[in-house]
């Protein structure tokens, strides 16, 4: 018993403090009276227990603040009085804090008697929320995710410089010419790219993984340490293909050799040779080949003559220094800039009749995104979604503020009788808005519920390339923050106007019942400014979303210039096979002659390139009597090498000459095919048929143009036509890797299946990268923009949905405010029709002027969009006019409803009706 | 007569706020219960009892004032009635009655 009183400890210590959320639990739990003496009990027992077993006292404190008991003394003391001596809010001495527990605490019951209401607008606010964080996340994930290199302000990418201003990779020469004169700015210099491999895993299933192949110094340049094992040694990388050694990535090695850390020092097959584990990357690194594309391995440059034996003349390497100690990044790319002065410079004078261009960039890795060529128009569309997103939060933010604004309406007499009994104003407005924060906090719970729902969606959908993807998108602290944030820019915003209009109200007026039913003048303002508010956003919104679908539809319907439907498509890479010249041609003859005994294959050819493949063959030749462009010295054309079949299995059109036939092989008199564009650019007006085209200056090795085809789309959809080469694949030009596509009285599928199962009969260990139809392999070019389209729709109907909502309840709250004023009316002897027209005619131009803004608005976003879109004008009528016509509806349903109800009402009734 | 038998926890209470005299308040009776009967009591239940005892007019309470051991919070304070010491005595001889006659058990 007397344990309780007087042992006199210190309470500022805060772990001798009860639990705080316990005790917020239990205050907002407890009604006051009961709260004070009950939390001193369990405080009396937790003050004795602390000192002991602190993590026992607390665990017992809330085991009593959880206990059912509770639930049943709240119901049991409701109605009980209050014993002599008790004042409900005094002595507790908590302040501050204690007032906003009773706000708190009162907010909680206030909702909870108007369920209808806080679900309604816990709903709003959570599909407004939802989208925000999903998309923030997604952003967050590509955007600005970590590279994983140690100190990325000290790490500088250099990239060659098109003509065209994009960043490109770099040739070996380059990086050569780049560590020979960058030694004073950076400590060392390293170079790394792309390689496909194929890796046999311990299943024994072969597999095509992603890797980079990089220089001995790659590790150290970046900074990052191995988490088992080490990384390479300079010898590893000094003599060609003697040093089969590699670094695995972390994910991989976890997904595929199940983290299994004996895996280091033990070999793997790659390629068909067997590669010695030395290291596993750490989590935290996934290469450098994008942010959220995960790196499976990494070789020494020098394996090059064994896993891609072309790597030395590609041109496909990323060149990367780290800078010296005391060297700013602006001083390293200074430095790199004056090596390519140099360096075009003595390319100037050194070649003969040089027109070539040489020109480099440096940036610093902090300053990079995903890739600079790229970052901006990424950067623009992540803007461009979420300007979308926050549209659809404002919206439903606007929501909020209406539903507030017609609570605290109908709120105005308690407020009132609180003012009149001596409430405070701040203590209103701060009770309004803990009110309103409560309702964002639940709406931002539920918006981040449905938002990581979304995002999961999002993640899960496949890329339309083998490319293991490796977002992280869960919960992270910048998204709870952004989360909370949105929610408390929503509640105080939006609910600090409704607040400080429900204590404007003059008192005894109010009390009096005078100021009832029309509301006044500035409170229709009020509420007439959100209706158009409202209206106009969502115009904006809708817009948005219709001119991407109907860019998407334009962009089906797009003539690329060859027959998209219909046809199989199976890619096959033959590098891994080492194959000879011979064993190829053989391999590529007997695939033919197997696919024609098929009587279900109709057409079928084979190409080294597919028009929208993102692949590029250069040539380059001189034509006698035509000059190259200027800043070039010979002609340069794209090309793909092609079978007799391709053109009539493609559709593609021999608009003159003759297609290629089984004749033109190695050994007959080379010839060539022109686009259509390309004819034009160099004999325009004139016939192109029978044309020399030399590849060797000298004339030793000469082309004949034989044919003319359609043009074709070969980089984007709706490109300007483009000058293209075909080459006959059985004339010295079979490359390994190629397509097979056919055509014939099977669907494509089953015909993709055909193609397979034939070249696996050849040769069991061939691969097949993509094996499907005609529309799986265009795509990936319609990804983007189908997934632009996706999200724009799914954000237009929420912002539609939530539009209707919230727009239904402004309006017809607004016009049943009005039932005494159209009873008055009514009873001085209007026509029925008449008062509901008057109705109608005043929130339909409110509905109106809303709508012209976002016309108006809807026409300058078109502006800033149409740079994305394909086809579709932003001026499509459809897009603009469907949002105002939907929402005119919905708002003149709105009005009409409770109009006409309000009018039907005995005038009598009306008057009273407050 | 009182109104009716106090329930078994009740009439525990009862007891308890009984032998407290003038320092039974909500954390002093469940240490005495806990105490007494040597198992765990919830507070909320403990509560529970004390007001429907005073509802029922078997016990009453006065507030006190704060002390630092409690964070600065009121004491309330029970004591009990006439009734409530009549109620559990009246359960007390029904108890001794429903036992008459019935072998002891040996006591300790």
């Amino acid at each position: 018993m007397g344990r309780a009183s007087g042992t006199g400890e210190t309470l500022s210590h805060p772990s001798r403090r009860p639990p705080l959320l316990a005790r917020a639990l239990l205050h907002v739990r407890l009604p006051g009276n009961l709260y004070d003496v009950f939390a001193g009990d369990l405080e009396e027992r937790f003050q004795r227990d602390v000192g002991s077993d602190a993590a026992g006292a607390r665990r017992a404190y809330w085991k009593d603040v959880l206990s059912p008991s509770i639930s049943r003394l709240v119901r049991e003391s409701r109605g009980m009085h209050l014993p002599p001596g008790a004042s409900p809010r005094a002595g507790r001495g908590d302040g501050a804090v204690s007032a906003i527990l009773a706000d708190l605490k009162f907010a909680v019951r206030t909702l909870s008697k108007a369920p209808a209401f806080t679900a309604v607008a816990v709903l709003s606010l959570g599909l407004g929320i939802g989208p925000n964080t999903a998309i923030f996340s997604l952003v967050d994930a590509i955007l600005f995710q970590d590279w994983g290199v140690d100190d990325p302000e000290r790490i500088v990418d250099i990239y060659t410089l098109t003509r065209a201003g994009e960043y490109f990779y770099s040739g070996y020469r380059t990086f050569e010419i780049v560590e020979d004169g960058t030694g004073d700015v950076f400590e060392s210099v390293a170079q790394h790219s792309l390689i496909t491999a194929r890796v046999e895993a311990p299943s024994g299933d072969a597999e095509l993984v992603l890797g980079e192949m990089v220089s001995g110094n790659y590790f150290d340049v970046m900074g990052v340490r191995t988490s088992i094992g080490r990384t390479f040694l300079p010898e590893e990388d000094a003599t060609e293909g003697t040093h089969p050694v590699l670094v695995l990535g972390n994910h991989y090695w976890q997904t595929r050799y199940g983290a299994d850390p004996s895996i280091v020092g033990s070999e793997i097959r790659m390629n068909g040779r067997p590669y010695t584990v030395i290291g596993i990357a750490p989590e935290t690194f996934k290469g450098r080949l994008a942010p959220g594309i995960g790196t499976d391995f990494w070789v020494p440059f020098q394996m090059f003559p064994h896993l891609s034996p072309s790597k030395m003349g590609n041109g496909d390497l990323t060149i990367t220094g780290r800078l010296r100690a005391g060297v700013e990044p602006g001083q390293a790319i200074a430095a790199v800039e004056t090596i390519a002065t140099r360096e075009a410079e003595r390319r100037r004078t050194e070649i003969e009749n040089y027109r070539g261009y040489f020109a480099l960039v440096a940036v610093s890795l902090a300053d990079v995104k995903l890739h600079p060529t790229f970052d901006g128009i990424l950067t623009q569309m992540a803007l461009l979604l979420f300007a979308a997103v926050g549209l659809v939060l404002l919206v439903a933010c606007v929501n909020l503020a209406g539903f507030l604004l017609s609570r605290a309406s109908d709120r105005r007499k308690e407020m009132a009788v609180r003012v009149a009994m001596g409430a405070g104003r701040t203590a209103i407005v701060r009770q309004l808005l803990v009110e309103s924060l409560v309702l964002s906090g639940l709406g931002a719970m539920l918006g981040l519920v449905l938002g990581q729902l979304a995002m999961r969606a999002i993640v899960s959908i496949e890329l339309p390339v083998p490319i293991p993807l490796e977002l992280e998108v869960g919960l992270s602290l910048p998204l709870l923050l952004f989360t909370a944030g949105s929610a408390i820019v929503a509640a105080v915003l939006f609910g600090l106007t409704p607040a400080l209009e429900a204590t404007r109200a003059p008192v005894a007026a109010t009390l009096r019942d005078e100021a009832g039913s029309s509301g006044g003048k500035r409170k229709v303002g009020a509420r007439g400014l959100l209706v158009a508010g409202q209206m106009a956003l969502s115009t904006v919104l809708l817009f948005g979303a219709v001119i991407f679908v109907r860019s998407l539809q334009a962009a089906s319907d797009m003539d690329v210039g060859f027959a998209t439907r219909e046809a199989a498509v199976v890619k096959i890479e033959t590098e891994a096979n080492e194959y000879s010249l011979d064993q190829r041609i053989a391999f590529v003859e007997e695939l033919g002659r197997r696919l024609e005994s098929h009587s279900t294959v109709t057409d079928f050819g084979i190409t080294a390139r597919m028009p929208l493949d993102l692949g590029v063959i250069n040539t380059a030749f001189d034509i006698p009597g035509v000059e190259p462009p200027a800043d070039q010295s010979r002609h340069v054309l794209e090309m793909a090498t092609i079978t007799p079949g391709y053109f009539e299995t493609m559709g593609i059109p021999i608009l003159e000459g003759r297609a290629f036939t089984d004749t033109d092989r190695d050994g007959s008199a080379p010839v060539a095919i022109l686009s259509k564009a390309a004819a034009d650019l160099y004999w325009p007006g004139e016939s192109a048929i029978g044309r020399t085209l030399l590849r060797e200056p000298d004339g030793s090795d000469a082309l004949t143009v034989v044919g003319v085809a359609g043009n074709v789309n070969i980089w984007s959809l709706g490109e300007s036509p483009r000058p293209y080469m075909y080459r006959p694949y059985f004339q010295g030009l079979s490359f390994a890797a190629f397509f097979v596509t056919a055509r014939g009285n099977a669907p494509p599928g089953e015909l993709a299946a055909l193609i397979r199962n034939e070249a696996r009969a050849i040769d069991p260990e061939v691969f097949l990268t993509e094996v499907g139809t005609m529309d799986d392999h265009l795509g990936y070019i319609y990804f983007l923009p189908r997934m632009a389209a996706a999200m724009l729709s799914i954000v237009g109907v929420l912002a539609l949905l939530l539009a209707c909502m919230g727009l239904y309840g402004m309006v017809s709250y607004g016009v049943s405010r009005r039932t005494r004023e159209m009873g008055i009316r009514l009873a001085l002897g209007a026509e029925r029709q008449e008062v509901v027209n008057m109705v109608l005619k005043s929130g339909l131009v409110i509905v109106g002027v809303g709508a012209a803004v976002g016309i108006v608005a809807s026409l300058g976003l078109g502006q800033v969009v149409q740079r994305f879109l394909f086809g579709a004008g932003a001026l499509d009528p459809l897009a603009i006019l469907t949002a105002p016509l939907l929402l005119g509806v919905v708002a003149a349903v709105a009005t009409y409803l409770p109009a006409r109800r309000a009018s039907r009402v005995d005038p009598v009734r009306a008057l009273r009706s407050e | 007569m009182a109104p009716g038998i106090p329930s078994d926890f009740e009439q525990q209470v009862l007891l308890a706020v009984w032998r407290l005299g003038d320092a039974a308040y909500g954390a002093s009776v469940r240490d005495e219960l806990e105490a007494r009967s040597g198992r765990p009591v919830a507070q909320g239940a403990v509560y529970i009892t004390l007001v429907r005892l005073e509802k029922k007019g078997l016990l009453r309470s006065r507030i006190a004032s704060p002390t630092p051991i409690r964070g600065g919070k009121a004491k309330r304070f029970f004591e009990i009635l006439p009734a409530g010491t009549a109620g559990v005595l009246a359960a007390r001889e029904t108890m001794e009655r429903l036992w008459e006659g019935l072998p002891e058990p040996a006591k300790r």
